[in-house]
This record gives C-alpha cells, structure tokens and sequence, in this order.
C-alpha cells in the first residue's frame, strides 16, 4: 500500500463543502450533520484543518465578511479538493461493492440446504 | 464557568497563538468560538477553549497538521499506544510468572503499588481499544489516566517496602513510556486522527509484537536464563528489534513515506528510552538508531510546510 487514504476529519471537512462555500461555525454544523452526531469539531481542531487543507490547496478562501459585527471567512472547496473527495468516494464506493459482494456470497452459502451442489 | 471567565478562558488560549497569526486570525477563531459555545455549558466552553490553546501550541512549536512534525506525530500516536500497551500488558507477567514471589503486599503502599502495576495494562488496553474505534478524545483521557497512575505508582514505590534503593534512574525507567507516550498522543493534530482498517491491523501486529518481545525479556530477567552480562544486552537489543518490527509493520500496512519511517521510530522511542537509559555500548548504538531515523526527517521537514496536494497526506 502505498497510497494513505483519507482521515475522517479531513473527508468530512471536504465532504462538507462539496455542495456549496461555507464559513467555520457553518462547518462544524454541517460536519455535526453530516456524522449523524458522531463527530462534533471543536473550534482549534477545524482551525488546524483549515489551514491544512488551505495549504494543500485543497480548499480556498472564497471571501472575507462580517456578519453582526463579526469577521469570518467563507471557504470553498478548490478544484485539487474536488478531485481527492472525487477519488475518495470512488475508493470508498468499491470497498462498499466488495463488502456487499461478499455479505451476499455468505447469505447465498447460509440459506443453500445442506447436501446441494453449487 | 461564566460567560466572563469563558473569554477569559479564550483570551488565554488566544495568547497561546503567534502574534502574527493572532492578529490575522484572531478574530475569525473568536467568531467560531462564540457560535461554537452559544448553547455550551461550562465544562463544553473550557474544552472549546482547551482545543483552542492546543491549536496555538501547535503553532507555534510548529507541531500543526500543516506541517510534517504534526504528521510525524499523527503517525506516531496509534503505534505508540500499541507499543505501551504491549510493555505493559508483558509486564504482567512479573506479577503471575509462576515460582517468583515479587511483591509481599505488607504495607498499604505496597498494596496499591501492586494494584497500581495491575490496573495500568487495563487503562492502556482501554486506550488502545478506544484508538481502535477512533475516539481520540477517550483515548486521551485514558492515557493521561494512565500516566497519572504511574506517576503515583512511582510516588508509592518511593515509600513502599522495596523502594528504589538509592537508585533514582528506576524512576525514570518506570515513568520513561507512559510520560513520552502521553505527551506524544496528546501532541499529535487531532485533525490527522481517525480509524482506518490499514491503522487497525498496524495497531493488531504492533501491540502483539510489543508483548511478544516484552515477555520473551521479563522471563529471561526473571529467571536469570543467560546470567547477569547478557542482561545488559537484552534491552538494547529488545528496543532494537522492537523499532525494526514496528518500522516494517508500518511499511508494510501503512504508506511507504517518510513521515512512515519516523512515525514508527517516535512511537519506539519511548521504549529505547526506558531500555537504554543506563547506557551500555548496545545501547547507545540503538538509543542512536531510534533517534536518527526520527529526527533527521522530523529536523528536515520542519521548516518547510506540507507540500502541495498529495490526498495520502491526510
């Protein structure tokens, strides 16, 4: 193996922006959601992410406001980005094929009454 | 915690950061944090503010997941804790090797001695299982568990019936793993952490390893098996085919890169450390075998950030 696939944090950060821009708390929601509650990003660890990933060139900043008195920064994913989740989900999808594939071959092989030929 | 003391509590974590990065960033992060905490209680607010002082120690020690020190210790962090857990869980036997009467409990803190030397496999087999799962933040708490359970434990030898004897560096043997381990664990981006099937068998052969070359020593230390010179020679050679086991285990299971090769030296060096720290020829050959291969590409990498795009950096 030569290829170190995805953390989850990472996946969800980019799954996360897949669809559209969004600013730092509007992530840790999304993330929240996305998880289905399993995994809650706290503020330093998004951060680090962030300027990870911005870093990569994974992400980028798309603009700079402020919303009640408050700067924020909208992030979008960047085209390099949209090409590693691309390729992550490919990944994942075939792992998925074969789990179910063999999830079935097991199910055939149970329910084959003792005796028969294949 | 009130709402003051919660900025306060920020305003500390904020402070942690570079001034550069603080003014540029400062107040986006306060911004997140505000929203993060608005239906927070106290205890949700200080571990909010606690992630945020930890993001500015990464910053500025240059330890963040940005760059490759931080990956080094995400690499490093899994293995360690199996390599611990292994040592310790090894280090049972030198409670139930049969025919060896080591500990007569005849004092409270020989007692708690002997129950601290049992319940520390429990704590590191707890915080193995939780690196399994991929729930970092117990795994944290049960290692700093850990390591404060040692802590007391050598606290309790000092004053048990068997003692350190005069020797001081039995202290330093006993604390070496669970301190370095702990701080490698909790220094490691949280954001690099997470389950994968390859971290799992990596995690399955490393602990197995570790207790397998950890008995193989304390039969031979409890039972004399070579006579006295080899035991000068044991640990050295333990820790070195430790750090080669592992190094292949990683390579194998795991990306063949160099944070790979220094990841698995940090997490043997806690190990080296203990083994090697009355220093004989042996030794000092493998003290320096772990230290190169984890500091030359950790001291390189550390004053460029990460490069570009690779997906299998993350």
């Amino acid at each position: 193996m030569n290829e170190r696939p995805l953390q989850e944090p990472t996946l969800l950060l980019l799954t996360a922006l897949a669809d559209e821009p969004r600013h730092g708390y509007g992530l840790i929601q999304e993330i929240d959601a996305i998880s289905q509650g399993r995994v809650r990003m706290r503020t330093g660890t998004l951060y680090g992410a962030l300027d990870r990933l911005v870093q990569q060139g994974l992400i980028r900043v798309e603009r700079e406001e402020v919303v009640d008195g408050r700067a924020r920064k909208v992030y979008a994913l960047a085209e390099a980005g949209r090409d590693v989740l691309a390729a992550e989900t490919e990944r994942l999808r075939a792992v998925v094929a074969e789990a179910e594939r063999r999830l079935a071959a097991r199910r055939a092989h149970a329910v084959r009454p003792k005796g028969a030929l294949a | 915690m009130t709402r003051q003391n919660s900025s306060l509590a920020l305003r500390w974590a904020l402070r942690l950061h570079p001034a550069a990065y603080r003014a540029e960033h400062g107040a986006e992060l306060t911004a997140i944090y505000a929203e993060a905490t608005r239906d927070a209680g106290p205890l949700g607010r200080l571990r909010e503010a606690l992630d945020v002082a930890g993001h500015g120690l990464r910053r500025r020690t240059g330890l963040g997941s940005d760059r490759m020190a931080g990956q080094v210790l995400a690499q490093a962090a899994p293995l360690a804790v199996a390599v611990a857990t292994g040592s310790f869980v090894a280090g049972l036997l030198r409670l139930f090797a049969p025919g060896v009467r080591t500990l007569p409990a005849s004092s409270l803190p020989d007692v708690l001695s002997l129950a601290g030397t049992g319940l520390t496999p429990l704590l590191w087999l707890a915080a193995l299982a939780a690196v399994w799962t991929g729930r970092w933040t117990a795994a944290r708490a049960l290692v700093v568990s850990a390591m404060v359970l040692c802590l007391a434990d050598v606290l309790l030898a000092a004053f048990s019936s068997s003692g350190f004897h005069g020797t001081p560096s039995i202290a330093v043997i006993r604390l070496a793993v669970p301190l370095l381990t702990g701080a490698v664990v909790l220094a490691a981006p949280r954001d690099l952490l997470g389950p994968s099937p390859s971290q799992r068998r990596m995690l399955t052969g490393t602990t197995a390893l570790a207790a397998v070359l950890g008995s193989g020593v304390q039969l031979v230390e409890t039972y004399y098996l070579f006579g006295l010179g080899f035991l000068h020679v044991i640990g050295p050679l333990w820790a070195g085919v430790l750090w080669a086991g592992v190094l292949v285990i990683a390579l194998l299971l795991g990306a063949r890169d160099r944070s790979t090769v220094a990841g698995a030296a940090v997490a043997v060096l806690p190990t080296t450390l203990q083994v090697t720290v009355q220093l004989t020829p042996a030794g000092v050959v493998v003290l320096l075998l772990v230290l190169l291969s984890s500091t030359v590409p950790f001291l390189r990498a550390r004053r460029r950030p990460f490069q570009s795009t690779p997906p299998s950096a993350t």
